[in-house]
């Protein structure tokens, strides 16, 4: 399939997806999911784009990341794709248009 | 004494010593139930600093009482129902049990948790917890009430499921809910099923390695204890409840909790499906069905599926137990208790249930039949693919059995909880009875070569849990991921997927899930940071217990518990999963991840950082040493050093 060419500058899209109880820190009921459609240029990474995002949500912006802002903290997993970092992504991976970031709290069975 | 009495004891109350740290009753409750004798017997402030209770003080037991050739159902193994210092107080969940024993699953140490009212129960009449010998000469049970403790005739109770033996015992002593904790077996513990469970309080079971099978063996259908009437002080009042509060605050507002606060662990289904973590039919897939959406297994969708209300532990503000009723079909208007995660997987995805109404039917069985739902969701899925596979034929099994159907899982349940027919095999568990099978049927399916269940995710999505239950000396896991791993120097997160990063993780965190179940309170609200679990238990005893302290101790016990299985034979060549266990997703998001091509790596890893000696198993003589254990250095290297 052709792709359409695009300038240096003209903004991607990718999406965030926020998923059951990390809704909670976006305003939502802290079940189902949330979709955000979030523009980014290219040479942009999963970080950047997740940097952004979380900026606009204070208490997700606290659980996402570690006190430095540069790691992630401990309980929210982050896909890209569906696939954990770690597999084909990256925090510093650059993004193509249509990728797919899930913020996915942990959870322990019982 | 009570005329159905077989013996009692009239056990002569003990005033509180001086010295006694606060949050213990200072006593354990020994029963002999091969000669009816019972007595107490005091345990000393410096015991108590050292095991502190639950699995700690169990595994101490466990080492010094049963040898080698004591095996799961001999009558001098111990069956050990401990509490800890917090049960009892403020706490949030603090009626917690924990059951330690050698199990029936791996012939090796056990430690298996529940909750309701036990601990709490059995600290308000005077012990910190039960030790059991012998076997009773007919069915009995343990009559606590202060300090009238009974052995009763227990006949009546026969063939009782435990929803049934707890409603005749509440019927026969007139007290119920919260006055009364019965933990009981059901046919299944009757008939030594070998992944026989002990429950409680109408839905809490402590699970693990046949701890049921061990009581049944024992004849001892239940122990009843009334709420009792002695006082249980606190060094510090005021710092516990702080401390409580502190804690129910993090449970309620920190990500790593929030979620179990107001919805238990009914959203791991969905959370754990997007990470290819849920087990589905027998691990053959990763993928739910075309015709289930995902977004119906949510947790309030789960939750409000159902007529419900709060069911909470001793203590407990959690939004976690409840009981439901069932809303239409068959079982219409039936009673259950609201299956954890646990149970969606085990009684559903597993099996390829995919109706939560029927899940939740079939959940509430299992804990009334009393046996292990993990185990029995491996084997009810292995049996399913077998009748689909040809591998075991409709003609062994005496009925057709396909995927997701709950009834016919009911009716394998009761096959095997009465050993009635193939239902005899099974009741051996997967391991035992695909060995004996053998070929394709031992091929698919799933269990540890040690013998023990895994838990009820597809671990090959969730290395961690793999190699942690692999490795474990206590028939299911003993680190405690995911936690505040930072708060013991570790990463904040890792690859799942490497398996250097995974080991080093589980060997870090090992034993933090041994401290926690030594405490007397539930491992869901034990969710908070160590430094707060660490507050409370020092306001609790007037000890300065400090988060280093926590770690040592929880490496102990599991050294102690790791020396114990050496001794019965349980080594480094049982620390592999079966083929199936350990093989790799084909679909899902864990699609290709091979945790075979790591699995000698992550072992050696683990084993150089746990400080235990990769050919022999055997904690090295330094480990020993640094954890305070000089005197196992013996009786595992066989000189002193």
């Amino acid at each position: 399939m052709g792709e359409k060419a695009l300038s240096p500058l003209e903004p991607l899209h990718c999406t965030v997806e926020v998923v059951s109880w990390v809704t909670k820190f976006i305003g939502g009921p802290g079940a189902g999911r949330k979709e955000f459609e979030e523009p980014f240029v290219p040479g942009e990474t999963v970080r950047d784009v997740l940097q952004r995002f979380s900026g606009r949500y204070p208490e997700l912006d606290a659980a996402l990341w570690d006190a430095s802002k540069k790691g992630l903290g401990e309980h929210i997993e982050v896909m890209v794709n569906d696939a954990v970092l770690g597999i084909t992504h990256t925090l510093d991976t650059p993004l193509k248009a249509n990728d797919r970031i899930t913020l996915l709290g942990q959870y322990m069975g019982g | 004494m009570s005329p159905t009495a077989l013996a009692s004891t009239k056990i002569a109350p003990r005033s509180r010593a001086e010295t006694l740290p606060g949050g213990y009753a200072g006593k354990l409750l020994r029963v002999n139930l091969t000669t009816g004798k019972i007595w107490s017997e005091p345990w000393t402030p410096e015991e108590m600093r050292l095991y502190v209770g639950g699995v700690g003080l169990g595994a101490k037991i466990l080492y010094d009482e049963v040898g080698p050739r004591v095996n799961w159902d001999h009558r001098d193994n111990r069956l050990i129902l401990a509490t800890g210092p917090l049960a009892g107080l403020p706490v949030w969940g603090t009626g917690g049990l924990t059951v330690v024993t050698r199990g029936a699953m791996t012939n090796g140490a056990t430690s298996t948790q529940a909750n309701g009212f036990f601990g709490a129960c059995l600290k308000f009449s005077g012990y910190d917890a039960i030790v059991i010998q012998g076997q009773a000469p007919r069915w009995a049970y343990l009559y606590i009430n202060d300090d009238v403790v009974d052995l009763r005739d227990a006949r009546h109770l026969l063939g009782k499921d435990t929803w049934e033996t707890q409603d005749a015992l509440s019927a026969e002593h007139g007290l119920s809910g919260h006055q009364l904790s019965v933990y009981s077996i059901g046919p299944a513990g009757e008939n030594l099923v070998r992944f026989a469970a002990i429950q409680g309080d109408y839905g809490h079971v402590a699970s693990k390695n046949g701890c049921g099978a061990v009581m049944g063996k024992k004849r001892l259908k239940a122990v009843c204890i009334v709420r009792g009437t002695r006082a249980l002080a606190a060094a510090d009042p005021r710092g516990v409840i702080q401390a409580a509060d502190d804690i129910a605050h993090d449970l309620k507002t920190d990500p790593s909790a929030r979620s179990l606060y107001e919805w238990g662990t009914l959203p791991a289904v969905v959370g754990l499906y997007k990470m290819g973590v849920l087990p589905i039919k027998n691990y053959t897939t990763n993928l739910a069905p075309p015709n289930v959406n995902m977004a119906d297994w949510e947790g309030p969708k789960l939750r409000q599926g159902f007529d419900h209300r709060g069911h909470q532990c001793s203590a407990c503000g959690m939004h976690h137990c409840h009981m439901q009723v069932i809303p239409k079909g068959k079982h219409k208007g039936e009673l259950v208790d609201e299956p954890e995660y646990e149970g969606w997987s085990g009684a559903g995805w597993a099996i390829g249930c995919t109706d939560p109404t029927a899940v939740a039917w079939l959940n509430t069985r299992i804990d009334r039949a009393c046996v292990d739902v993990n185990e029995f969701g491996w084997l009810c899925g292995w049996v399913m693919e077998g009748i689909e596979k040809g591998f075991i034929t409709k003609a062994q099994l005496g009925f057709d059995l396909g995927w997701g159907d709950a009834e016919g899982a009911n009716r394998l349940l009761q096959m095997i909880s009465h050993r009635k027919g193939f239902g005899d095999l099974l009741a051996e568990g997967v391991k035992r009875a695909a060995e004996k099978l053998g070929g394709a049927a031992q091929d698919a399916a799933i269990y540890t070569v040690k013998g023990a269940s895994p838990r009820g995710h597809d671990h090959r999505a969730r290395w961690d849990e793999m190699l942690d239950t692999c490795t474990a000396s206590t028939g299911t896991l003993e680190s405690g991921i995911p936690v505040h791993v930072t708060e013991v120097g570790l990463p904040p997160r890792i690859n799942p997927f490497n398996g250097e990063e995974v080991a080093r993780q589980v060997a870090g965190i090992l034993g933090r899930r041994h401290f926690e179940d030594s405490l007397g309170a539930c491992i869901f609200t034990t969710r908070t940071r160590l430094e707060n679990m660490c507050r409370a238990l020092s306001a609790a005893t007037g000890w300065n217990y400090t988060v280093t302290e926590s770690v040592s101790f929880g490496r102990r016990t599991a050294a102690i518990l790791r020396a114990f299985n050496l001794r019965c034979g349980i080594g480094p060549d049982v620390e592999y999963p079966s083929k199936r266990y350990g093989s790799t997703p084909t679909d899902g998001p864990a699609k290709g991840q091979a945790v075979g091509e790591q699995w000698e790596k992550m072992l050696d890893t683990w084993y150089g950082l746990v400080g235990y000696d990769r050919k022999t198993g055997k904690p090295k003589p330094e480990t020993l040493k640094k954890l305070g254990l000089d005197w196992l250095l013996k009786d595992l290297w066989g000189k002193k050093r």
